[in-house]
């Protein structure tokens, strides 16, 4: 959500009842009303608590994390921060085909070249990440010439496996597919009852 | 509802009580699951790693956590039920504009589309939109920093 969306979310969730509650007050069409002055004090009392739960949880945490609470960095400045800072080739490659490719669209060049330096390892050394569905999440730009060939010849139709993007039609297709054995069912379901009857 | 009902038992605020202590439990655990996830602070150790290791720490931390998810489902459920006895329609108004604000906010900042891997096309906005109302709503009724 953003730290400092999530923190501003917070605030406003403490606010929300007192200015509520001013226009609960002054409403004369509402029947049944409760009394605003010992709500007033309900709501006081409640803000207070959640002051001193906050001022303990912060009191509590690692105080390196505390940023993370006024932070105004997206989800695509975190990743791509994560990338760059990261030693870790699991860790790396993991928030470039883990996430949504448009996260690192601007980074695009950068990962081409880390990848493209560093497969022939990971082919030699087969580390555990470096699995057949990895690859297979890999577009084709990022494997250097000579193993992507090499992966579309040991394929079946001498192209090789890739995940592929999900759309509304390839959505349609899942749920036409869904829908019409689903109603095969009901009707040989239908046509067994007829047949033979209720049993008990 | 308990606000403007002619008969306002201690039944109903035990009920109450009882469904928000729920809510935040879940809540609080989800968030602590996540942050001490040894899989989470490996790959992430910028973001994740909040609770400190000790069990006594740790117990307080996920407490706390839990309190703060009761009081602020309170205060934001007491809020809302408040406008609504005010006005239905106002209600809707505050509510729709706060989500607005915030997809807006998400959409000026380029940073609307979703991690989720693979979608494209309307499919990617359209998840992308039911994410972060999903994730906003359950955000703001249990104020627990869910890190996604």
């Amino acid at each position: 959500m953003g730290g400092f969306i999530f923190s501003l979310s917070c605030i406003l969730g403490q606010v929300l009842p007192f200015v509520a509650l001013s226009f609960y007050s002054t409403s004369t069409t509402i029947e049944n009303k409760a009394n605003p002055h010992e709500m007033n004090i309900a709501l006081i009392v409640l803000a207070c608590c959640w002051g001193l739960s906050v001022i303990a949880f912060f009191g509590l945490i690692n105080r390196k994390k505390m940023w993370s609470f006024y932070s105004t960095k997206t989800g695509v400045q975190s990743i791509i921060r994560t990338y760059r800072f990261s030693d870790d080739p699991a860790v790396k490659t993991h928030m470039v085909f883990g996430f949504h490719s448009s996260f690192t669209e601007s980074i695009k060049d950068e990962v081409i070249n880390y990848m493209h330096d560093n497969w022939a390892e990971w082919e030699r050394t087969q580390p555990a990440w470096f699995t057949p569905k990895f690859i297979a999440s890999v577009g084709d730009e990022f494997i250097p010439g000579r193993a992507l060939q090499q992966l579309n010849e040991a394929a079946a139709g001498g192209v090789r496996e890739k995940l592929q993007p999900t759309t509304i039609s390839s959505m349609k297709e899942v749920v036409i597919t869904l829908t019409t054995v689903d109603t095969i069912t009901d009707v040989y379901m239908i046509y067994l009852y007829k047949v033979n009857g209720l049993h008990r | 509802m308990y606000i403007t009902s002619s008969k306002k038992t201690t039944f109903h605020l035990v009920s109450i009580l009882i469904s928000t202590l729920t809510t935040a439990f879940a809540s609080a655990m989800v968030s602590y699951d996540m942050d001490v996830s040894v899989a989470n602070r490996k790959e992430n150790p910028e973001f994740y790693g909040l609770v400190k290791d000790t069990n006594l720490e740790r117990s307080f931390t996920f407490l706390v956590m839990m309190l703060l998810a009761v009081l602020q489902n309170l205060s934001r459920t007491i809020g809302v039920a408040l406008l609504l006895a005010v006005s239905g329609s106002t209600t809707f108004v505050f509510l729709g504009a706060e989500m607005a604000v915030y997809i807006g906010f998400k959409i000026l900042r380029n940073d609307f589309v979703t991690f989720i891997p693979g979608l494209e096309g309307t499919l990617k906005y359209m998840v992308a939109l039911l994410f972060h109302t999903v994730v906003k709503v359950l955000v703001d009724y249990t104020g627990e920093p869910l890190k996604m």
